[in-house]
């Protein structure tokens, strides 16, 4: 029973950075932005296995491109090797360490920006680089500092229960 | 525990290898099937996420869009300011073509730049000079009438004085020529100060508020027929042989920004017809005011006429009510006491007492005359005047009223006159007033009959009284108030 309530309680946290990402995001900054969906990835898949964990990444990542105009399935792509490697990564994602959490978020932020660039052709375009190296790991730095905040603060609720 | 994790190992990667080959055939999925899929999931489970997502994206924009919005704002505001008084300026410069138009030739177009010395402030510049063929004492005019005369000329400019400088003069009349005067400022204080004076008005010329006063052409200054301003009312002055009217003027200086000079050949020719629309509309003003007076007098006069009629008819209905040929009864208050002297048949049907006790008609059901009318009408004790019968029976008849004949006890609604009800389906307006000329015809003829009568009755009556000692009080009259004990 205590094992259904701790993951409805992880769904419902889920659910609401899902939904932060589309409703939140768009408010939040132009050029920076805090990409909700890969922290809702992340603290899913640390609780599943890698294959889980990929299959969640390629929902998500259908989810981003259905509401993305171009560049229909990289971000399926990029965050189903997110949800796959986390997951294997797990061992040392969610330590007792603020700062390797921000890293690994840091690290997927940025990823997944770098692979939706480069798998939806607009990678060799006119302020890619810019977008890359100056706009992307800003945004992937922003989303790991409320990354660390969030999964320290939601860390005594999201704990799993003892085996 | 090995097998197990090899199993599981297998599994993810079965797991990822899906994923994977699902996304990459969604990323090299040609144009067209990629947008069908993309927009099926927009349509189905997406759909709550992207309508999210437009959400915030119009939330952002407006938000984006708050600061523009309020500059735009602000400028159009700042512009809505500018519009109306452009929007003046223009009808000014429009009504100044039209007099421009009217005039033809001999003005000077000209602005009116009110920045004269401090203290000075009843004379203008004009930027117009000699070298225009503007002179001395040339009339300064606006659309709408007099404003001024120029005062100095030189080459280019010049200067002129409005009609509030206590130095303005102008001889002026009436439209119709009837009155003349001289107009200048009136130096009265305060809102006065802005109104003009006709002074030296001939005693018999009484002019009425709203009479429009114009230049008068006399002494070659300002030619004739210029609009100046309408009658206020007559000042108090000291003069026994002239009035002096307050004047209320046409043009306001201060909203005057451009003018027209006329030149001394036009003044001389005059200016007829160029200010007709102002003349018209005073005669038209007057037209209309003396039509409404006539239609006012009509209006009394017919009023008079309807009143007469329904004072007539009243008298011919009540004539109709007491002549009792007709099954009539009067019913009285008791304690009304018959005129001593007098029998008490002819006290009552001669004349009335001045203050008539309430008095009560009732109609038998079988009285022959007009329409029923459901219940019993009561009549007011003025219009109590003759009834035929007693209003009072005799001393030793019962106090109790007399209501209906003996064939009919109980009162029943009482026929209404025709001349008296005009009601729906009543009869059309010449037959009421045939049936009311036979009833006056009858109800005079009643009179003389009565009259003759009760005079016969009275001399009988005072023939005995002479003959018979005083009778006592009448011993039906009420005792005083609070004194029945």
């Amino acid at each position: 029973m205590s094992g259904v309530f701790d993951w409805l309680r992880l769904l419902f946290a889920v659910l609401m950075l899902v939904v932060a990402h589309f409703v939140l995001r768009p408010l939040l900054g132009d050029r920076i932005e805090i990409d909700f969906l890969v922290l809702a990835l992340l603290l899913m898949s640390i609780r599943v296995r890698p294959g889980v964990g990929a299959v969640l990444g390629l929902l998500m990542g259908a989810a981003a491109d259905a509401a993305a105009p171009a560049g229909f399935g990289s971000a399926m792509l990029a965050l189903t090797l997110v949800g796959y490697i986390t997951s294997w990564l797990k061992a040392a994602f969610f330590a007792e360490n603020a700062v390797l959490d921000g890293v690994v978020i840091f690290a997927s932020a940025w990823g997944v920006v770098l692979m939706r660039l480069l798998l939806s052709g607009r990678g060799f375009e006119a302020g890619a680089a810019v977008t890359a190296l100056v706009w992307a790991p800003l945004s992937a730095a922003a989303t790991a500092l409320v990354g660390a905040v969030l999964f320290t603060v939601l860390r005594p609720l999201l704990k799993p229960a003892a085996a | 525990m090995a097998r197990t994790s090899r199993t599981g190992t297998r599994t993810d990667l079965a797991l990822l290898g899906v994923a994977l080959v699902l996304a990459l055939t969604a990323l090299i999925l040609p144009s067209a099937i990629r947008s069908q899929v993309q927009g099926t999931l927009r349509s189905s489970v997406a759909a709550p996420l992207v309508s999210a997502q437009a959400w915030a994206e119009r939330g952002r924009q407006a938000i984006g869009d708050h600061g523009r919005l309020v500059k735009s704002i602000d400028s159009l505001a700042l512009g809505a300011q500018s519009v109306e008084p452009l929007r003046s300026e223009n009808d000014r410069l429009r009504a100044l073509l039209g007099l421009g138009q009217r005039l033809q030739w001999g003005f000077v177009a000209t602005e009116v730049i009110h920045s004269a010395p401090e203290g000075d402030e009843h004379t203008v510049l004009l930027p117009v000079g000699s070298t225009a063929g503007v002179r001395p004492f040339s009339p300064l005019v606006v659309p709408d009438g007099l404003i001024g005369m120029v005062k100095s000329v030189d080459a280019s400019s010049s200067t002129a004085i409005l009609w509030t400088n206590p130095d303005f003069r102008a001889s002026a009349t009436t439209t119709d020529g009837l009155a003349f005067g001289i107009v200048a400022a009136h130096l009265g204080s305060g809102a006065d100060r802005f109104l003009l004076e006709m002074r030296g008005v001939p005693f018999r010329s009484v002019l009425k508020p709203g009479t429009l006063i114009v230049t008068s052409g006399l002494g070659n200054v300002f030619p004739r027929g210029v609009p100046i301003g309408v009658v206020l009312r007559e000042t108090k002055t000291i003069e026994g042989w002239a009035r002096t009217y307050l004047i209320r003027p046409i043009v306001s200086p201060d909203a005057a920004s451009a003018a027209m000079v006329l030149l001394p050949p036009r003044a001389a020719a005059g200016v007829t017809g160029a200010w007709a629309s102002v003349e018209a509309t005073d005669k038209t003003q007057q037209t209309i005011v003396m039509a409404g007076d006539s239609l006012i007098a009509d209006s009394v006069r017919v009023i008079q006429d309807r009143l007469a009629k329904l004072a007539l008819l009243d008298s011919l209905r009540r004539a109709a009510i007491y002549r009792g040929d007709s099954g009539v009864r009067v019913e009285s208050d008791s304690t009304a006491a018959p005129r001593p002297g007098l029998p008490p048949g002819a006290a009552s049907a001669v004349t009335p007492p001045p203050v008539a006790p309430a008095a009560r008609v009732t109609v038998p059901a079988a009285a022959p005359v007009t329409t029923p009318k459901p219940a019993p009408r009561t009549v007011t004790p003025g219009a109590a005047a003759t009834p035929s019968r007693p209003l009072v029976s005799s001393p030793g008849a019962p106090k109790s009223p007399t209501t209906a004949p003996s064939n009919s006890p109980v009162p029943t609604p009482r026929p209404r006159p025709a001349v008296a009800a005009p009601a729906a389906g009543a009869k059309p307006r010449s037959a009421v007033m045939t049936r009311a000329d036979s009833l006056a015809r009858a109800a005079a003829r009643a009179r003389a009959s009565e009259s003759a009568r009760a005079q016969s009755a009275a001399d009988s009556a005072q023939a005995k009284n002479r003959s018979q000692p005083k009778p006592p009080d009448n011993p039906f009259r009420l005792p005083p108030a609070g004194g029945h004990r």
